[in-house]
């Protein structure tokens, strides 16, 4: 039993048919070729050759379907029609365009296949349409009506061949019929929709275009527009038609590996076909002329088999990089709805599905459903969970491997999500640094230079909002100052600022403090700006002395001069003093101002924890 | 200082910048642009002593006008001034060749006297700068040619620098005399604009790529 399993399968099968289908012609050919011409032409007039080319292809088509489902309803119906077609074109090129003297039988036969084949061929269609894409309720009844109707009025057709019989006309309305009930009946099935459309488009412009040239004049009994046996090439649209909506649509659930099953057996026929002509045109010994047909395929076919098999069946591949730049594109995409249509556009590029649709709730990891034509896409915090049906346009279904890669891009876009969530937040976060500095210290000190009456006073807060802008933006992503830098800027700030009024500086710094809060740096700097304007200004000091001791827990910061001193009572009332009190106190600090020896003394104390009263 | 080139946009900035160099170098000639197109039309026709470039320029950035002016004459002493140039850059206009920057919102007797002294041939440099520098040869050294390294005394003035000392009081900490200090920091630069491997290497360092 074993050995007889190969009859089984496919490839055996649609050997079967190209055998039964070139064998067939070979006898019309041998007909035609046993005739006397009309002319002195020894060979078969070119309308034969072409009739039968066509009967031929589209035979091999049908068979091809049906040897990969030979089980299928609609296989076998379109495979009737392909037998029907060849029967309607043999038929054709038995008769022999007029070029022979041709026997009765003969012109009786290729009447009665001609005749039968061109009927068969449209109650075929019908038929198929009725079950295919999806079977109309009652279709046994209404195919059993089709049949005997059509038959019927063959037989009585052939009868009287004289008068004109709209057989084929009828049929062709008939399937267009067809065509439409299908068409309602795939609403909301957009796989069926879009073979339905693929396939019926296909029929309707090669039957009717045939019916439309040929069968339409003479049914009226008038000479047809072009030779019929030339019309017949509009068959080939619907063959070949099928053979394009098996790659697309996957037209009768047929994968791609239906076409290694046609290469293959054409790959054999043309390896026979090319021994058998060696041996009897070339006459070459048989061992000869194997070894000939086995290179020839080797190195023409072979070669050509797999170009031919790239082209049809390349499948769009995103490289890792292509898909690590699409998923990022898709997580830094501006708005919500661009990346969400980004994110369908990802998948749409990856797996070419028929429909993309949203799902909710949506599953939790890449699954694979209703047998392979659904792959369910897990939602990636903002973006939703989608449902991918058809892949390939429908001609291919999600294996463990598409499951996989989508598992991998939704991981990815986790892990991207994740890196744009953290961006967006501190950005968000930077956003509020940099309001509220803007009004904690820009907006407060351009306040305070717009009602200060002094034009002196005005230029000095001008100028240190400008220095607290630029803080502000050197220093962004840092909530707090190292301490030694800091410190490192005012000591150079103060030391120019005195060097051009020829004071000196003294500058002692005590202790360390790891960081300083925005606040705390942010007063640190006032108060010594402030202090070193006042002795510029008001002092007529020679030198200045700047202490600042750290410890774990507070700031000590000592100003002295050695200037004309003031009164504290009288300056508390203006100038900048009662703003660095202010500052102080709101810091939870402690400040005292006091005339020492020469000169005036600041003392202020900050604690380094910061306790916002 | 007899010829001097003033770039900024701003009408009132440039009157106030070109006053204060007429203060600070009387009979001084001064002409003023406000685009890097103008800027670069003036460098092409004139020689200058000094230049004051602004960065921010409506028509492109004022190191376009740095680079060109150092290239058409590289004696021209070319001052950066900005109001908000943040520390990188500053280091840029330093390694495009400035031979200082100055705060434009500084006090116009402070800005007066930093004025003399540059032009005096005594470069200035902020804390904050010389931290940056530092950052940038310690990334970028050991890439480096052996003769654009720091030698010691420019790591020390350096780092005196950037705890805020000024060039005085670095010169009286290491026991230096004043210009001695300014030559090693005119090195510094010098070293600064060694090329665009080093520049390459010290944007890479800023981005936090070129070290672990």
């Amino acid at each position: 039993m074993i050995g007889l399993r190969f009859l089984n399968t496919p490839g055996f099968r649609l050997g079967a048919i190209l055998f039964t289908g070139l064998a067939l012609g070979a006898l019309v050919l041998a007909s035609l070729l046993s005739r006397t011409p009309v002319n002195d032409s020894a060979l078969p007039p070119l309308r034969s050759l072409w009739s039968l080319a066509v009967g031929l292809l589209a035979f091999t088509i049908s068979g091809w379907v049906w040897a990969l489902r030979p089980r299928d309803l609609a296989s076998r119906i379109f495979l009737i029609s392909g037998l029907s077609t060849l029967c309607f074109t043999y038929g054709a090129a038995l008769y022999g365009g007029g070029a022979y003297f041709t026997p009765e039988w003969a012109m009786e036969t290729a009447f009665y296949l001609n005749v039968g084949g061109a009927t068969g061929f449209g109650i075929a269609m019908i038929v198929l349409f009725l079950v295919y894409p999806v079977r109309i309720p009652g279709w046994p009844w209404l195919a059993a009506a089709t049949v005997a109707v059509f038959t019927g009025w063959t037989v009585l057709a052939v009868t009287r061949p004289n008068e004109g019989h709209p057989v084929t006309l009828v049929e062709m309305l008939c399937i267009i019929a067809m065509i439409a009930v299908q068409f309602v009946a795939t609403r909301g099935d957009p796989k069926g929709r879009a073979i339905l459309i693929w396939f019926g488009v296909s029929v309707v412009i090669g039957a009717g275009s045939f019916i439309l040239l040929v069968a339409l004049p003479n049914t009226f009994m008038k000479p047809s527009v072009i030779l019929a046996e030339y019309a017949f090439a509009f068959f080939l649209i619907i063959y070949l038609g099928v053979a394009a909506g098996l790659r697309r649509y996957r037209l009768f659930e047929l994968e791609e590996w239906s076409f290694r099953v046609l290469f293959y057996a054409l790959g054999a026929v043309f390896l026979i076909a090319l021994d058998a002509a060696l041996i009897f045109l070339l006459s070459l010994g048989q061992a000869t002329a194997l070894g000939v047909s086995l290179l020839l395929v080797a190195f023409l076919y072979l070669p050509f088999r797999d170009v031919l098999f790239r082209a049809l069946l390349r499948r769009r591949a995103l490289t890792e990089q292509a898909m690590f730049q699409a998923v990022l594109g898709v997580a830094f995409d501006a708005s919500e709805t661009a990346r969400s249509e980004r994110w369908t556009g990802l998948w749409r590029t990856l797996f070419d599905p028929l429909e993309v649709s949203v799902i909710r709730p949506g599953p939790v990891a890449a699954t694979i459903a209703e047998e392979g034509a659904e792959l369910l896409i897990p939602a990636s915090a903002q973006l939703p969970a989608l449902r991918l049906r058809h892949p390939w346009q429908g001609r291919g279904l999600f294996a463990p491997r598409h499951q996989k890669l989508a598992e991998e891009v939704s991981g990815l876009m986790r892990h991207a999500e994740q890196g744009r969530r953290a961006y967006d937040r501190g950005v968000a976060e930077e956003r509020v640094r940099i309001a509220r500095d803007m009004h904690d210290n820009i907006g407060a000190q351009l306040l305070g230079a717009l009602h200060s009456t002094e034009p002196e006073r005005k230029n000095t807060m001008i100028r240190e909002t400008l220095t607290d802008l630029r803080e502000i933006i050197n220093n962004a992503p840092r909530a707090a100052q190292d301490f030694d830098e800091t410190l490192a800027d005012l000591r150079a700030e103060s030391a120019e600022r005195l060097a051009a009024a020829e004071v000196r500086l003294s500058w002692t710094v005590e202790g360390e403090a790891p960081s300083l809060s925005a606040n705390t740096s942010h007063a640190l700097r006032s108060i010594v700006r402030e202090a070193v304007s006042n002795v510029i200004k008001h002092a007529g000091a020679g030198m200045m002395d700047i202490r600042i001791a750290a410890d774990d827990h507070s700031l000590g910061i000592v100003i002295r001069d050695d200037g004309r001193g003031f009164d504290a009572a009288q300056v508390s009332g203006g100038h900048g003093l009662v703003n660095l009190r202010a500052r102080v106190e709101g810091l939870n600090g402690e400040i005292g101002i006091t005339p020492s020896g020469p000169g005036t003394s600041i003392e202020v104390r900050l604690p380094l924890e910061e306790k916002r009263s | 200082m007899k010829r001097a080139l003033i770039v900024e946009d701003v009408p009132e900035t440039r009157d106030w910048l070109q006053a204060l160099v007429t203060g600070a170098f009387a009979g001084c000639e001064v002409r003023a642009e406000a685009t890097v197109r103008g800027a670069v039309a003036a460098a092409e026709a004139e020689r200058f002593d000094f230049a004051l470039i602004d960065l921010g320029l409506p028509d492109g950035s004022g190191l376009d006008v740095l680079r060109k002016l150092k290239a058409l004459s590289p004696e021209t002493t070319a001052i950066v001034t900005t109001v908000m140039g943040d520390d990188a850059h500053i280091v840029g206009a330093l390694a495009a060749g400035a031979e200082g920057y100055l705060l434009k919102e500084t006090p116009p007797e402070l800005l007066h006297r930093q004025l003399v002294q540059l032009a005096d041939g005594i470069p200035a440099i902020s804390p904050s700068i010389a931290r940056r520098i530092m950052e940038h040869f310690r990334f970028t050294g050991p890439a480096a040619e052996p003769d654009e390294q720091l030698t010691g005394r420019e790591k020390e003035v350096l780092s005196l620098i950037a705890r805020g000392l000024r060039n005085a009081d670095v010169a009286q900490a290491l026991g230096l005399a004043e210009s001695t200090v300014a030559s090693h920091i005119k090195a510094i630069y010098r070293k600064l604009g060694i090329g665009s491997r080093a520049e390459a290497a010290w944007h890479a360092t800023r981005l936090g790529l070129g070290h672990s």
